[in-house]
C-alpha cells in the first residue's frame, strides 16, 4: 500500500518534471540567471585581489551566495507560479483531485519538482567552487554549508510560492503575491533596525529568512536554524493543504 | 447506486442547490436535465466530492462520499464541465498518466488504454498533442479519460456537446453500451438524446428537482387526454363546431400549410378519439391524407416543467 502511494506521487513528480523541461521557461531563467550570477562572480573575484582562502571567503563566497539567493526571491515565484494556478486554469486540478492523489501527495510532487528546477539550475554554478578550487581555495566546508544555507533558504521561498500558487487560477498574481510576501519577510530585518525592542528586534530576526541564511554562509550550521526552516516550509505547505481543501470553485 | 438526501448548496449570494434528492438506480443509464443555470454541473461536482455541499448528503454504494472519500474513489468516473487536459501531452500518454494516477495496476494500463483508444474513435489521433486536436476530439479523449480505470459509475457532464452528428451518434453507442454492467449519470441539452439513452430522468429547475423518475412513467403522467392531428383537404369552423359538439372533443385547432389543413383535436379525457374522428372525416368528405396520434414528447415536458412551474 506505502509502495502504491509512492508511485503515484512519483507519477505526478515525473509528469510535472517533464512539463518544465518541455517548456522554454526554465532555459530562458537558467540562462539569465548564470549569465548575471557568471558577470558578478567575475567582479567579486577581481575585487578580491589577493588570492587567499580567507580573503576568499568573505570577498567572494560570502556575497555571491548572498546574491544568488537574493535572485532567487524573484525566481522561485516564477517556478512555483503555474504549479496549481496553472492546473486550476486549464481545470485538470479536477482530473487529480477525483484521482487517487490526495492533497499530500499532489503538494509534495509539485513541491520536489520545483526543487529540482532549482537544483538545476544550481547546477552550473557549481563552476565556481571549481575555478576557486584552480586558483588554490580549499575552505569547502564553507562552500557546502552555503549551498545547503542557500538551498533550505529557496525550500523556504517555495513552499511561499506553491501557497499563493494554490490560491488563485493567474499565474502572475500568484507570482507577485509570493514575491510580495517574499520581500515582506526580508524587509523585517531591516525594521529590526529602527526599533529599539530588544525582545522584538530578537523575534523578528528569528522570524526572518535571511538571518538563519547568513549563519550557513558564515560556515556555522546550529540546529535551531533547521528548525526555523523545516517549520517554515511545514508551515506553508500546511497553508497550501488548507487553500486546496476549502476550494470552492 | 447514487443517492442524494436534500442537497444544498448556497455560493455567495446565490442558491444554486435547494434540497435536492434523487436516486440513481444501478445499472441504469439517467438523463440528467435542466436549463442554464438550473445546477447540473454542481451537483455532479458535489457527487464526485470536487466542492463541499452547504449541507445535505450524497452516498454512493452506501458509502457517504464526504466523509469516505476513499473508499468511492475508484468507484467513479467524471468528465467535468470543462474537459480536464493536458495540452502538452499526447493522447496516450495523458490516458496513461490518468490510468496510473488512479491505481490502475502497472501490468493493465497498456491493456485498458488500448481498449479505449479502440472503442472512443481515437486510433487516428492517439500521438497527436492533445492542445493541437480538434474541439470533438479533445471532447472524445476526455470521455475516455474518465473510462480508462473501468469505474463501476461514469458521470458525464454535456458529454456530446461539440461533437460532429456522426460522432454524437458513436458516443451515444458508446454511452449505451456502458449500460448493464456500469451505472450512467449524464446531463445534457439534447432532449433526443436523453429520449433514446436514458431509462430513467431527473428534471432540475431553478435548483429544485422537478421530476424525477422512471421516464416513461414521467411521460404518461404528463399526458392529459389525446391528442390526434388530422391532415385534410378541407376544414371550416362550421366542422370544428360540430365535431366539438357530437364528440368528447375539447378544443380543435387548425392551421392551413400548403394545400391542406392541419388539424388538431384535444379530448380532456382518456379516450381514445381516434376511431370517431376518423369515420367522420371520411363521412362528411374532408378528403383525409393522414391521421396520427400525437404523444406529448421530452420537449413538451421539459418546458412545461421548467417555465410554467
Ligand atoms: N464557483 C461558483 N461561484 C458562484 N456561483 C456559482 C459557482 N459555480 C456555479 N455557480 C452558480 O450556480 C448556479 C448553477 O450553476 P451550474 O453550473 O450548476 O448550472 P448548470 O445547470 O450546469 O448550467 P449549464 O447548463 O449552463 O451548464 C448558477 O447560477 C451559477 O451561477
Ligand atoms: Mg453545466
Amino acid at each position: 500500500m506505502r509502495l502504491i502511494k509512492l508511485r503515484e506521487t512519483w507519477i505526478l513528480f515525473v509528469k510535472e518534471i517533464k512539463d518544465v523541461f518541455q517548456g522554454p521557461l526554465i532555459y530562458i531563467l537558467t540562462g539569465t540567471f548564470c549569465l548575471l550570477i557568471g558577470w558578478l562572480f567575475f567582479n567579486y573575484l577581481l575585487g578580491a585581489g589577493r588570492l587567499t582562502s580567507l580573503n576568499m571567503t568573505s570577498a567572494v563566497i560570502v556575497p555571491i551566495f548572498g546574491n544568488m539567493n537574493f535572485m532567487f526571491l524573484f525566481l522561485a515565484p516564477m517556478l512555483t507560479m503555474r504549479l496549481i494556478a496553472g492546473e486550476k486554469k486549464a481545470h485538470t486540478i479536477e482530473l487529480l483531485f477525483i484521482s487517487n492523489l490526495n492533497h499530500f501527495q499532489i503538494i509534495v510532487a509539485k513541491f520536489m519538482a520545483s526543487l529540482c528546477m532549482v537544483l538545476f539550475m544550481l547546477l552550473f554554478t557549481v563552476v565556481f567552487p571549481v575555478i576557486l578550487h584552480l586558483s588554490g581555495y580549499s575552505d569547502w566546508g564553507t562552500v557546502g554549508s552555503a549551498y545547503l544555507g542557500m538551498i533550505l533558504s529557496i525550500m523556504c521561498y517555495l513552499s511561499v510560492g506553491m501557497f499563493t500558487s494554490s490560491l488563485t487560477e493567474n499565474q502572475i498574481v500568484a507570482a507577485f503575491t509570493s514575491f510580495g510576501i517574499l520581500m515582506g519577510l526580508m524587509l523585517l530585518v531591516v525594521s529590526v533596525n529602527a526599533t529599539n525592542n530588544w525582545m522584538l528586534g530578537n523575534i523578528v530576526q528569528y522570524l526572518s529568512i535571511p538571518v538563519h541564511y547568513e549563519s550557513f554562509v558564515r560556515g556555522a550550521i546550529r540546529s535551531y536554524d533547521f528548525v526555523y526552516f523545516f517549520s517554515f516550509i511545514g508551515f506553508f505547505l500546511w497553508l497550501t493543504d488548507r487553500s486546496l481543501e476549502s476550494r470552492n470553485w | 447506486m447514487i443517492k442524494i438526501e436534500s442537497l444544498t448548496k448556497i455560493w455567495p449570494g446565490i442558491t444554486a442547490l435547494d434540497k435536492v434528492s434523487f436516486e440513481v438506480r444501478q445499472g441504469s443509464i439517467h438523463g440528467f436535465l435542466g436549463p442554464n443555470g438550473a445546477g447540473k454541473s454542481t451537483t455532479m461536482n458535489i457527487i464526485t466530492g470536487l466542492i463541499p455541499p452547504t449541507s445535505g448528503r450524497v452516498f454512493i454504494k452506501n458509502h457517504d462520499v464526504c466523509k469516505e472519500r476513499k473508499s468511492v474513489l475508484g468507484l467513479v468516473g467524471f468528465l467535468p464541465e470543462h474537459a480536464p487536459l493536458y495540452d502538452n501531452m499526447n493522447v496516450l500518454e495523458y490516458l496513461k498518466f490518468v490510468a496510473s494516477i488512479n491505481m490502475v495496476p502497472s501490468r493493465e494500463i497498456k491493456k485498458n488504454v488500448d481498449e479505449i483508444i479502440h472503442s472512443c474513435g481515437l486510433l487516428k489521433v492517439f500521438s497527436r498533442t492533445i492542445g493541437n486536436l480538434s474541439k470533438g476530439f479533445r471532447q472524445r479523449v476526455a470521455l475516455a479519460q474518465t473510462l480508462v480505470h473501468s469505474p463501476e459509475l461514469v458521470i458525464l457532464d454535456e458529454p456530446t456537446v461539440g461533437l460532429d452528428p456522426n460522432s454524437v451518434i458513436e458516443i451515444r453507442n458508446l454511452i449505451k453500451s456502458l449500460a448493464g454492467g456500469r451505472t450512467v449519470l449524464f446531463s445534457s441539452h439534447t432532449l433526443h438524446e436523453v429520449d433514446l439513452l436514458c431509462d430513467d430522468i431527473t428534471i432540475i429547475g431553478n435548483g429544485r428537482i422537478m421530476r424525477s423518475g422512471n421516464k416513461k412513467k414521467i411521460i404518461n403522467d404528463f399526458q392529459t387526454g389525446q391528442v390526434v392531428v388530422a391532415d385534410v383537404k378541407k376544414w371550416n369552423d362550421a366542422m370544428a363546431t360540430e365535431v366539438k359538439l357530437n364528440m368528447s372533443v375539447e378544443r380543435v385547432e387548425y392551421v392551413r400549410k400548403n394545400d391542406h389543413y392541419v388539424v388538431k383535436f384535444f379530448s380532456g379525457k382518456d379516450v381514445d378519439i381516434r376511431h370517431q374522428i376518423s369515420k367522420y372525416l371520411v363521412e362528411c368528405e374532408a378528403d383525409l391524407l393522414s391521421l396520427t396520434e400525437e404523444r406529448p414528447g421530452l420537449e413538451d415536458i421539459f418546458q412545461k416543467v421548467t417555465v410554467d412551474e
